[in-house]
């Protein structure tokens, strides 16, 4: 008659020692062989603590209404200069000409955060002279929210130089975000909300283009106008005047943070986890070998009577 | 067997026979090993990086130590190499008629660098051509231009040429690197038949063809003609000497020249402005056609609808001898035609009416027909002064040609604006058309010369009290924001809004000319249009003597200035459509008192000056989410707080000798609008109990509801 098995359990095995003893000592080192050689493993194979991490974000970007514009003419040295700051308009009032601006930031998605900034700057120009170069900035209110609260004032410098005398510029681009450290992960940072053009200044080296650079690129956190597309168009009618033109658009950023204590610690452990696992599978075997063949001496106590015990 | 070279790492060049004796002897055995397995012919192999090149080669006479790693050894074998220029033996022996037969997985090309016939190329090692003494001035061989296989190990191709040199490259075998081929088709093209037919050759090439430089097949199929135009087509003309165009509309692309082939679009009112490059005004006045307004309304017609030309195909371009031709010989007249249309298109002959013949010409009747509409000159119009026109002394149907005036040195009747007005019947095509063009006198000071072309359209039966709108009935973003003044009707029982005929009037802002000072007549002001943030500004210029005595006078510019002709009870329309007749949908313009008077204190200053006005518009999107139309709900004009302005002496300007120097004072016009819409308050219905189809206390112990 064949016998089937219709039930198994293990049997526990104690392996006693005193304190004492060879037994406690290799249990205690192969306990911390288990634990501590992991966290090496881990470590050394790097990317242990992440010290970076990235997320996107579209900034809440808003045109400050603030531009500081110079035209270079063709004629000697001759430009034309002008701003929306008073004190400048004063200092260069002999270049002086006023353009009619007009700007538009739009929502065009209507998430709440504006999306593109169209501007058009039309710059009368008598008809003897010719436009060469444009060099133009713009001034923005940048904001970040999703992680540390980061605000700043940023720039975009829209800029060409050509040997043909101009009509039109049409500069269509988007306003980038460059940061020389990450962002914090929490907190607010405003350490750059600084003024990027310094309006109350009567002076007139706050207002060179070398000053505002030099300043603004001191910054940890900048903001350019990326445009790889300018047209510059030729042929001004008499009587017509420079037209600069062209969009800002505010994209979406991949913006890289130090990540928080909490997410650091998770993704430690993932890892520490998965190498410990392969230890204590290996150092479970190593404590069966030696205790099962007694190769260090203990006392084994076994859960059922020999006497009961049945085959 | 040869997997074990890939435990050797970083390969050097090295010599076979050299290395025996230099390598150490743990490296020997390893060797020993290679020698066995590789076969005869092998020249050479990689070494491992601690053996450098330098220490392998210890013979110079027989195989100097190159830096290039070549080496002059050649192989002796003369079946291998016998065997590796089969195909050059057949193509010289083939009769014209025969082809080569290629021999299947074979290189076929063992000496890629051989060029030249019965000569020695310079650098060429494998060449037969060259001595030994050749190869030895070699300062490279260029005969290994192979694609390295970087899954092989070994490169065998290189290897086993045994007339190759005697070195060979193993670029870091990896450890997974293919040490032995056994499937060698893989490694050998397969040989296609050359294609006879045409058939085949499509098939190929839509098989393997990709993009190409082939000039593309334009969509354009202007010899099909459509039963009507749609908004949009160009619309054909009929020039008198039967050349069939498009109704052009200048316009500027690349530069701000004017490009005449640009076509006016069916329906679409537009207006274009560019420019004209006259170099020499005197010579060029009379001869430039782009000057001229005849060019522009003169000698075509326009087709009113595209199936005549469907049903009416157009004859032969005439000729002036055309004329005399028989009807009968029509066929004929048309070869002969067809061979000088190219002559009859440049020449660009004026109308050649038959003068002689009796019997009417067909082509003349063709462009008499009724259904080619020819332009309606209207008055043209004469620019007296710059922006100043008046209808011009001459009749309409002689407009002068542009002639140069010696004494002004001006040409004078040059084309300024052509206006061209439309009338259309829908399907019917164009009923009427008419053009009407601007002249002006223009100086070499005033070049290069600015035209401005205008096209629009109007149905035939439109009622004459049109109006365009600027939205409906949301404001439409860039167009003008509707504004008037009120007034009584003339029954003085009810009130309405009076609006100026010029859309571009009704709320201005102050313009700066190109020399910067303020332009004050009301036609040069910049209209606001909604949803454009701006910022104009002029310049006042003040001198020192007259600065403290005249500061009222100076505010009174100012305003004039910032405000144009802007009256106190001026009204704005909420909507892009508001009727003019319903005096509630118009909002007044709030004002700000112009706080203080000027008054001067010091000589020099003038105190509480007004220097700019700021213009808000607050408006809400209203309607649906989906479809926001904006509404004004109220516009200000907020002035600025009253500055000192205060004459500034640095530098040279203030000695006595410059007291006439004025100085420059911005003047500046902002608007801006304001969104004030609120978002829809989400209303959260009320949570809906838990209707349980269980007894109550069935999950007692966790909800800890029972009855």
């Amino acid at each position: 008659m064949a016998v089937i098995e219709l039930y198994n359990h293990p049997v526990l095995l104690r392996y006693r020692a005193s304190i004492c003893t060879k037994g406690t000592i290799f249990i205690i080192i192969v306990f911390l062989l288990t634990i501590i050689p992991p966290f090496f493993l881990a470590y050394r194979s790097e990317g242990f603590w992440i010290r970076e991490a990235f997320y996107r974000e579209q900034p809440d970007v808003h045109f400050k209404h603030q531009i500081l514009l110079v035209l270079y003419l063709n004629e000697g040295n001759s430009y034309i200069a002008w701003s929306t700051y008073p004190n400048f308009n004063l200092i260069e009032q002999n270049h002086l000409t006023i353009p009619v601006v007009k700007t538009r930031e739009e929502d065009i998605n209507r998430d709440g955060r504006n999306d593109k900034l169209y501007f058009s700057v039309e710059v009368p120009i008598p008809d003897s002279k010719n436009v060469q170069s444009v060099d133009m900035i713009l001034v923005f209110d940048y904001r970040l929210y999703r992680f540390s609260t980061f605000h700043m004032e940023s720039l975009a410098y829209i800029h060409h130089t050509s040997f043909a005398s101009g009509a039109q510029f049409i500069a269509e681009g988007d306003l980038k975000l460059h940061l020389k450290q990450p962002l914090a992960h929490k907190g607010t940072d405003s350490r750059y909300n600084v003024p990027v053009v310094d309006s109350d200044s009567v002076f007139a080296a706050d207002y060179t283009f070398s000053t505002i650079f030099n300043n603004y690129i001191s910054r940890n956190a900048t903001t350019s106008f990326v445009c790889d597309y300018p047209i510059w168009k030729t042929g001004r009618g008499a009587g017509q005047p420079f037209v600069i033109q062209g969009s800002v658009g505010y994209t979406e950023e991949l913006i890289m943070y130090v990540p928080g204590f909490w997410q650091t610690i998770k993704m430690g452990w993932i890892q520490y986890l998965a190498v410990l696992i392969i230890f204590i599978f290996i150092m479970e075997k190593v404590k069966k070998f030696v205790f099962e063949n007694q190769i260090i001496t203990t006392i084994i106590e076994r859960p059922i009577p020999t006497k009961n015990h049945v085959m | 067997m040869l997997a074990t070279f890939n435990l050797i790492h970083g390969a050097k060049y090295f010599k076979m026979d050299s290395l025996l004796r230099d390598a150490k002897i743990g490296r020997v055995v390893l060797i020993a090993i290679f020698l066995a397995c590789i076969p005869r012919d092998i020249f050479t192999f990689a070494q491992t990086t601690d053996v450098t090149l330098t220490g392998g080669t210890s013979e110079p006479s027989q195989s100097p130590p190159l830096s290039g790693a070549t080496t002059n050894v050649r192989a002796t074998s003369g079946a291998a190499s016998s065997s590796l220029s089969p195909t050059a033996a057949q193509t010289t022996e083939a009769t014209p008629t025969e082809s080569t037969q290629l021999e299947f997985n074979t290189d076929l090309g063992p000496c890629i660098c051989d060029l030249t016939a019965n000569g020695c190329d310079v650098n060429c090692c494998c060449d037969e051509d060259c001595s030994d003494d050749d190869r030895a001035t070699f300062s490279e061989c260029l005969d290994q231009n192979y694609l390295v296989d970087t899954n092989v190990c070994l490169q065998s191709s290189v290897v086993f040429r045994n007339n190759s040199p005697d070195v060979v490259q193993v670029s870091d075998p990896s450890l997974f690197c293919v040490s032995r081929d056994n499937y060698v088709d893989r490694n050998y093209y397969t040989i296609p038949d050359s294609v006879q037919t045409a058939e085949e050759f499509e098939a190929l090439s839509t098989t393997y063809a990709s993009y190409s430089f082939e000039a593309l097949v334009t969509t354009n199929a202007s010899y099909e003609y459509a039963d009507f135009y749609k908004s949009g087509d160009p619309m054909y003309t009929i020039y008198e000497t039967l050349s069939l165009g498009v109704l052009g509309l200048p316009q500027s692309s690349i530069s701000s020249e004017c490009e005449d082939s640009n076509p006016a679009a069916f329906l679409f009112d537009e207006t274009s402005s560019c420019i004209r490059t006259v170099s020499d005004l005197a010579s060029q006045c009379g001869m430039l056609p782009s000057l001229s307004a005849s060019t522009y309304m003169d000698g075509f017609k326009l087709v009113s609808t595209p199936k005549f030309l469907q049903e009416n195909p157009p004859p032969e371009p005439r000729l002036v001898n055309v004329t005399t031709e028989s009807p009968q010989s029509t066929t004929q007249s048309t070869s002969q035609v067809t061979q000088n249309s190219t002559t009859s298109n440049t020449t660009q002959e004026p109308n050649t009416s038959p003068t002689g013949g009796t019997i009417p010409d067909e082509n003349v009747l063709y462009y008499d027909d009724p259904r080619l509409i020819s332009m309606e000159t209207l008055q043209p119009l004469c620019q007296i002064l710059f922006g100043v026109e008046a209808e011009c002394e001459f009749p309409a149907d002689s407009v002068p040609f542009p002639t140069y005036n010696e004494t002004e040195e001006s040409c004078d009747n040059v084309v300024l604006k052509v206006k061209y007005s439309i009338t259309h019947n829908a399907t019917d095509g164009i009923m009427a058309a008419s053009v009407q063009v601007t002249l002006g006198s223009i100086t070499s000071s005033q070049l290069p010369l600015a035209q401005t072309f205008e096209v629009s359209f109007e149905k035939v039966d439109a009622p004459e009290d049109t109006f365009r709108r600027s939205g409906s009935p949301g404001y439409v973003i860039g167009e003008p924001l509707l504004a008037g003044t009120r007034v009584e009707l003339e029954d003085g029982t009810k009130l309405a809004i009076s609006l100026r005929d010029d859309r571009n009037n009704w709320l201005t802002v102050v313009k700066s000319s190109s020399d910067g000072t303020c332009l004050t007549d009301a036609d040069s002001r910049i209209p606001v249009v909604f949803g454009m943030d701006m910022r104009t500004g002029c310049i006042v210029e003040v001198s020192f003597s007259e600065i403290s005595d005249i500061c009222e006078l100076i505010q009174e510019q100012i305003l004039t200035a910032l405000k144009g002709p802007l009256p106190d009870d001026y009204y704005v329309a909420m909507f892009g459509d508001s009727s003019v007749e319903v005096v509630g949908d118009w909002v007044q313009v709030l004002q700000e008192e112009v706080s203080g008077t000027p008054t001067s204190s010091v000589k020099g200053t003038c105190n509480n000056m007004v220097t700019g006005v700021h213009i808000e518009v607050i408006y809400a999107n209203v309607g649906s989410l989906q479809n926001p139309q904006p509404k004004i709900l109220g516009v200000k004009y907020n002035y600025a707080d009253g500055k000192i302005l205060s004459y500034q002496c640095s530098g040279p300007f203030c000695q006595d000798t410059s007291r006439s120097f004025t100085q420059r004072f911005e003047i500046t016009s902002s608007v801006t609008f304001i969104d004030a819409s609120t978002q829809p308050a989400a209303v959260i219905a009320e949570r809906p109990s838990w209707e349980s189809k269980l007894p109550n206390d069935f999950l007692y112990p966790f909800t800890g509801t029972s009855t």
